[in-house]
Formats: C-alpha cells, sequence, structure tokens
C-alpha cells in the first residue's frame, strides 16, 4: 500500500477518532459562550425605518423583514413578514428538520388563511431556511446571512447553538423561538429577553417524572420508588433534566445510585448501548430516567427487558417516537415498563390547537410524529409577540423585542397553559408537564396518563437561576 | 426466555457475555472490512462509500419488507441485490473514468459519495426509527418472525439469537468468499488482477470486470451488515451508517489487503470494545464514561505503531 494511502487512511482515522472523544464535551455553556465571543460579527445590521399604514388602518413602524408588498402567492391586500429559520439538515436532527419546519410553516399558512395578523401575512420560505448542521459556529455565520432579511426566527435550533447566537441576536434586537428546553431561557442573562421559550423546560420536567412516580408506583402494584438512576446525553438537555430528577429525588428522600453518560448513536455511540444495559442490569434501581433518544431508549430499555430486567424507566420527551413500537424492543414497551414525561400532550391530545393542527396537517398528508407538535406550539409566543408589536405600532426589531418582553398573556389554544413573559422567572415559567404511557393505538405511541399538573418539588423551587 | 439449567460462577458470566456481545459486533465489523479489502485489493482504492452502502441496503431492506410488505427474508435478498447492483453503478459511473488517476483522487470521491448517497438515504429515513422487519408477531403489522425472537438464557449468558445469526452468516459468507477466490475462475481473476492489473490486462483478463465484481461484492457484503445492524433493538436510523466508520481500524488492524486479516481484525476490535464496556468502569473507571467507544482507534494506533501495514498486510517494498 503507498505511503500516500496510509496518510488518508491515518486522517480519517485520527477524524474518527476525534469525534468520538470530543462527544462527551459536547454542550457546555462555557464553551459556547466563548464560541459565541469568537464569532460575532461586528458589524451593525443595516436598517432603514419606514412606516406603513396596514391594511386594518394602523399605522406602524418597520424596519428589517417586513414589506409592504405582498407575500408570494398571499392576501394581496396584506403586507408580509418574513421569518428565517436555523435548523440542523445535516446534524443529529436531521431527520426532525423537515418536520419542524414543515409544522412551522403549516401554522403560519393557517394563521394567513384566517386573516393574517394585523394587516400581515407571515411566512417562513424555504430561502430564509439556513442549515446550521447543529454546529454554535455554523449557526452564528448562518444567522448573520438572513439577518438582514428576517423579522425574527421562527426555529433556532439546539441549546449551544442559540447560546452561541444569542450576542448577534442582541446586537440586531432579533426575536427567536428556540426548539430547546434548557432552563436557562427562562433568564435575561442567558438570553437577553429575545428568546422566546414554550413549555415546561427539562428541569421541571424531570422534578414532576419523579414526584408522579412517588404515588403511582404503588399504584400500579409496584413498591414505592427508593432508588433511581440516570442515563442522560452529556449536554444542556440530558444535564438540565438530570438536575431535576436530582432535585426531586432528594426532595423525597431517594437515593441516585448512578448516573450513566449515554453518548448518542449519531455522535458514534455504541448503537447496542453495552456498556450502560450492563450497568443498568448489575446495578438495579426501582426507576432509571432516561434523557436520551429514541435510538437510546430503545437499545437501553430492549436490551435491559432481554436480560431479564423488569423495573421501569421513565423517559424525557424527546427519548421517545413511536418507531420504537415497530423495533424488536417492541415487547418491552409493550410489557409496560416505559413511561414518558413531556411538556405537552401527544398528537392526539385533546385541545383546540391540537385539533387545528392535525387538521392542517392532515390535509397535508403527514404521518404523526411528534415534532410536528413542536414545531407548531413553538410559534404561538412569536405570533403574540407580532401581535403586541403592531398594536404598540411598531414592528420595527426593535419594536418587537420590546414586544417579546413585556408579553403578559400567552395562549396556546389549550395545548400548554397560558403563560406571561413580563416579570422574574420564578413567577412566570411554566411547570406542569404530563406523563405519558406506552399505546399502540395512538397516533404517536403514547397516550396521556396524568394530564398537566406540576408535582411538590416543582411548586416549591427557588427558580432563580438556570438548573444546570 | 429459553432456559439451560447450568450455574456459572457469575466472573464467567460476565465474561462469556462480553465475549458474546463482542462476536456479534465483530460479524458486523468483519462484512464491512471484507467490504473495504475486496474493493481495495482489486482496484487499490480505499472505500469511503462503504458507509452509503450499508445504510442503503438497510433501508431497502425494511422498506421492502415492511413497508411493500414483502416480508423478511425475501425483502433482505432483493435489498442485497439492490445495494450491490448500486456498488456496480457508482464503479461503472464514477470511479471507471478514475482508473489511471491517483488514489488519493479516487478515494476523496468516494467521500463525496458517500456524503451525497447519505444524505439522501437518511431523508428516505424519516424521523421515525424503522424497523427491519422482524418485530414481535402483531406488532404494528409485523409479518412475522425470521428467526426466534427469545433469548437463550445459558448460565446467566444472555444470547440473542440474532447474536448466533449474525455469527454463523459471517461464517459462512467468508468460507464462501475464500472459495471464490481460491477455486473460481473469476475468483482468480480477481487474485491475478490485484497482483498486477497490467499482467492481468495483458493476460486477457477483464480487468473492468473485476473491478465491478469488487465493488458488487463490497455492497452486497455492506447491506448484509446494514440488516444485521437494524435487527438490534435500537432499529433503523441514520445513525447506523456510522458502524461502518468503526469497521476501518478493523480494516487497518488486519491489514488493508488481507481477506484473513479483516476476519481477524474484526475479532480483536469487537471483542476490545465488547470486553472495555464491561470491564473498563470496574478497573479503570478514571479513563471516563463510554471509553469503549475509542478502543478501537487505540488498538489500531498501537498496532500501526509495531505493524505499520497491519497484522497480515502486505509490507511495500519500494525502489529508491
Amino acid at each position: 500500500m503507498s505511503k500516500r494511502l496510509w496518510r488518508v487512511v491515518a486522517l480519517v482515522a485520527v477524524f474518527a477518532l476525534l469525534a468520538a472523544a470530543c462527544s462527551n464535551d459536547e454542550g457546555t455553556d462555557d464553551t459556547t459562550t466563548t464560541t459565541a465571543a469568537t464569532t460575532t460579527t461586528q458589524a451593525a445590521t443595516t436598517t432603514t425605518q419606514a412606516s406603513t399604514t396596514t391594511a386594518a388602518g394602523m399605522e406602524v413602524a418597520t424596519d428589517v423583514g417586513v414589506t409592504d408588498e405582498p407575500c408570494p402567492g398571499g392576501n394581496p391586500d396584506h403586507g408580509c413578514i418574513y421569518l428565517g429559520v436555523l435548523t440542523d439538515e445535516s446534524g443529529p436532527f436531521a431527520a426532525a428538520a423537515p418536520a419542524l419546519f414543515g409544522a412551522q410553516q403549516a401554522f403560519w399558512a393557517a394563521v394567513n388563511a384566517q386573516g393574517g395578523v394585523g394587516g400581515y401575512d407571515v411566512v417562513v420560505p424555504d430561502s430564509l431556511k439556513k442549515d446550521t448542521s447543529y454546529l454554535p459556529d455554523v449557526m452564528v455565520q448562518s444567522y448573520n446571512e438572513i439577518a438582514d432579511d428576517v423579522l425574527a426566527i421562527a426555529q433556532s435550533l439546539g441549546t449551544p447553538q442559540t447560546l452561541a447566537a444569542v450576542p448577534d441576536y442582541d446586537r440586531d434586537n432579533t426575536v427567536a423561538a428556540p426548539m430547546s428546553w434548557y432552563s436557562g431561557w427562562n433568564f435575561n442573562g442567558k438570553d437577553r429577553g429575545l428568546v422566546i421559550e414554550f413549555g415546561t423546560n427539562y428541569c421541571f420536567e424531570g422534578m414532576n417524572a419523579v414526584d408522579w412516580s412517588m404515588g403511582a408506583l404503588p399504584a400500579v402494584g409496584r413498591p414505592a420508588p427508593t432508588t433511581v438512576g440516570i442515563a442522560a446525553f452529556p449536554n444542556d438537555y440530558g444535564l438540565d433534566y438530570a438536575a431535576g430528577v436530582k432535585a426531586a429525588a432528594e426532595a423525597n428522600g431517594l437515593t441516585v445510585a448512578w448516573e450513566l453518560t449515554v453518548i448518542p448513536i449519531s455522535a458514534g455511540g455504541d448503537p447496542t448501548q453495552v456498556e450502560v444495559v450492563s450497568a443498568i442490569v448489575s446495578n438495579p434501581v426501582d426507576v432509571t430516567y432516561l434523557v436520551t433518544g429514541p435510538n437510546e431508549t430503545a437499545a437501553i430499555v430492549g436490551g435491559a427487558a432481554s436480560q431479564g430486567y423488569q423495573n421501569l424507566f421513565i423517559g424525557a420527551a424527546p427519548s421517545w417516537n413511536v418507531g420504537i413500537l415497530a423495533s424488536p424492543a417492541a415487547p418491552a414497551f409493550q410489557a409496560g415498563l416505559y413511561y414518558q414525561s413531556s411538556y405537552v400532550g401527544g398528537w392526539d391530545y385533546e385541545s383546540v390547537g391540537h385539533a387545528t393542527m392535525r387538521a392542517t396537517l392532515d390535509a397535508a398528508g403527514v404521518t404523526p410524529n411528534d415534532f410536528f407538535i413542536s414545531g407548531w406550539v413553538s410559534q404561538y409566543g412569536l405570533k403574540a409577540a407580532i401581535e403586541a408589536a403592531i398594536a404598540n405600532g411598531d414592528l420595527t426589531k426593535a419594536g418587537l423585542a420590546a414586544a417579546a418582553k413585556t408579553l403578559t398573556t400567552v395562549g396556546y389554544d389549550g395545548m400548554m397553559a397560558e403563560r406571561s413573559f413580563a416579570g422574574s422567572a420564578q413567577d412566570n415559567a411554566p411547570r406542569a408537564s404530563v406523563i405519558g404511557q406506552v399505546d399502540v393505538n395512538a397516533s404517536t405511541g403514547i397516550s396521556v396518563l396524568q394530564d398537566f399538573f406540576v408535582g411538590p418539588t416543582a411548586t416549591g423551587w427557588t427558580f432563580d437561576e438556570p438548573c444546570s | 426466555m429459553i432456559e439451560l439449567a447450568v450455574t456459572l460462577p457469575q466472573s464467567l458470566t460476565r465474561f462469556l457475555q462480553a465475549t458474546v456481545e463482542g462476536l456479534s459486533l465483530a460479524a458486523i465489523y468483519a462484512l464491512l472490512a471484507l467490504g473495504f479489502v475486496i474493493i481495495y485489493k482489486s482496484t487499490q482504492v480505499l472505500n469511503f462509500a462503504q458507509p452509503a452502502l450499508l445504510i442503503f441496503g438497510a433501508y431497502m431492506a425494511s422498506y421492502l419488507s415492511i413497508t411493500w410488505g414483502w416480508g423478511f427474508w425475501i425483502g433482505v435478498l432483493v435489498a442485497i441485490a439492490l445495494t450491490a447492483g448500486l456498488g456496480a453503478g457508482l464503479e461503472r459511473v464514477a470511479m471507471r473514468p478514475m482508473v489511471g488517476k491517483p488514489v488519493f483522487a479516487a478515494a476523496i470521491l468516494t467521500l463525496g459519495l458517500d456524503i451525497g448517497i447519505r444524505v439522501f438515504v437518511n431523508d428516505l429515513i424519516g424521523v421515525n426509527v424503522r424497523a427491519i422487519g422482524d418485530p414481535p408477531e402483531g406488532g404494528f403489522g409485523a409479518p412475522g418472525l425470521p428467526w426466534p425472537q427469545l433469548p437463550w438464557n445459558w448460565g446467566g449468558v444472555i444470547i440473542q439469537p440474532r447474536s448466533v445469526v449474525m455469527v454463523i452468516t459471517t461464517g459462512v459468507l467468508v468460507m464462501a468468499l475464500l472459495y471464490f477466490f481460491r477455486r473460481s475462475r473469476f475468483g482468480l481473476a480477481m487474485r491475478a488482477t490485484a497482483i498486477d492489473q497490467e499482467v492481468a490486462l495483458a493476460q486477457g483478463i477483464n480487468v473492468g470486470g473485476v473491478f465491478s465484481m469488487a465493488w458488487i461484492l463490497g455492497g452486497a457484503m455492506a447491506a448484509v451488515a446494514g440488516v444485521f445492524g437494524a435487527t438490534a433493538f435500537a432499529g433503523l436510523s441514520a445513525s447506523n451508517a456510522i458502524a461502518a466508520l468503526k469497521a476501518l481500524p478493523a480494516v487497518v488492524v488486519g491489514g488493508l489487503d488481507s481477506i484473513n486479516g479483516a476476519v481477524v481484525g474484526a475479532l480483536i476490535i469487537g471483542l476490545a470494545e465488547a470486553y472495555t464496556a464491561t470491564y473498563q468502569a470496574q478497573y479503570a473507571p478514571w479513563l471516563g464514561s463510554n471509553f469503549s467507544q475509542v478502543v478501537p482507534y487505540v488498538v489500531m494506533l498501537l498496532v500501526l505503531l509495531v505493524r505499520p501495514y497491519g497484522l497480515f498486510g502486505t509490507e511495500e517494498v519500494e525502489r529508491v
């Protein structure tokens, strides 16, 4: 073999080694803050403020991402508001990107069909969707490519990525809807008041899951838990949820027997999760909390059950998708070993918002999955902010940012409880979550077992800083 | 669970359990490593498109057996044929024009093919975990059981039927390949081409056909490995393609131009990974979680330091 070929082999091998080794450090805040600091573009957005009389007869100031001309194919009497999307089309969430984006486009299409917002149609065009590859640096770069063309960001996917972009959002007064449930979004120190989060964060979701198990396990004939374990991704998602579980475990007098790091399969983790399964089976606990993705959940629960493990698992919302019920791991899930916590009810949940979403997306012929729900419900906060900005007569970026920071009522058509963005996190952060059970008849494989509730740990928690 | 009334010491049970896991991994790595080696021996090109062939084969098997309802066996066989055909097509359209060009450029071209195909297939796979067609009866309209689903419990050692099937199938395929190369006319032609392409051409061997056959075999092997990977509890997702990259250390350890080396390298890497996953937390916790995922590359680097051409690779002598 030639030396040149050996160099190619060595290069690829070293790359793979680095990818595997570095996956443990993914997503720490410190790292991303540094990244953001080094990649922030200094040039401020050049804007020209204009004033427009909308179809609704209001005088509204505008600058970036808003035109008097109608949206392509939109209502000819309306102006147009352009939103951007920073998503992951080539990284670990690439498979989710089409559903998230599709749901957001469908949401605004439904809004436009019902008359738009204050004389404007709102669109999320393909041309303003950027692939970040789930990389903070690329996120910042991608944002700056569309910063002068959008009023706001309809999807800012990922916690480390959004944290990296926040300085640039702040520079431009750009409001963003995150696709992330990080507890830091409730604090201006992290998001500068520009990130309009939706749903209960991972931390409170974890607390509620533990509190629920204290009463629910005896109700299904199992002893009340005394020991718990946590198997989590080593990123903001895993750390935040695990922090909630540990807080609630302490409050309930439970022992956290172990915490296992689960490397995502997409980041080079073991597809069979032998190490995690071995650790769980050799050190059984009453409840294992899974803060992983669906593939890892299937591998861990299926692998443990195949070795005779019969204790319970409770997964965080992103740990599940319906495909698990068609996998070889299905018997373990159908045997009642798994429950699911979530910030929102599944596809079949009864609410006005769910019904509208189902009708809209069913008409588009989509196959139900949970990413559509996340994409859809993420836009309510942005819609409320745009409505407030128009009502204030200031639809500039600064006007929208000011409106977003003082929103007192954001409704979600019953998909989640109303909330406010004005005031402190202690007062305004949502704390309620649901618990689901495996249901082969449910569209997304999970039906709600326990409707929205706030456990005693979350109720009494002083939320004056992010959980992780 | 089918249990055998034997009691083994716990330490032995643990060791045997790790061995079973390691052999399962080795079966997948061996098939992928064989694909790398066969294509390299015949064309002198390291085919970095193996992950794409793997995920394409697995997806086609899933699509044909589940979506089209052809059943597992037909779905898998057709998927293997389609993947072999894709391999032949890639060779004829993209790689054949690269004959005579620097092998470095050809290898980089395979990287491009890998990215292109995987982006396309990943989009087809979508957001849900996909089954390959062997779920339990009744689970979302599963077509049936291609092999037993219940694991065997042999004195505390849990053996999944898929592990047995994987090891046996890989063994049969390796034997068949060895027979093909040593006894068949075309196999001899491939060996001759591997030794010297120009001399083989001068002897009337259809070197282009040999190139095609190498990619056909490589594609078929990748498809089988993809199907094996997708029968795990985690099912099929875009992430499964990463397994092909983990076969690279097996190839390097065994020697890039050795069929036997590919199998031995796969065994070494698979077992090293499984033993590390089982024992590292107990004996070397300071290495941190999931060190088993790094072990294949550590083994590869150690072997490269001692034997730069791998355990069974041919040492190249260059006149200077």
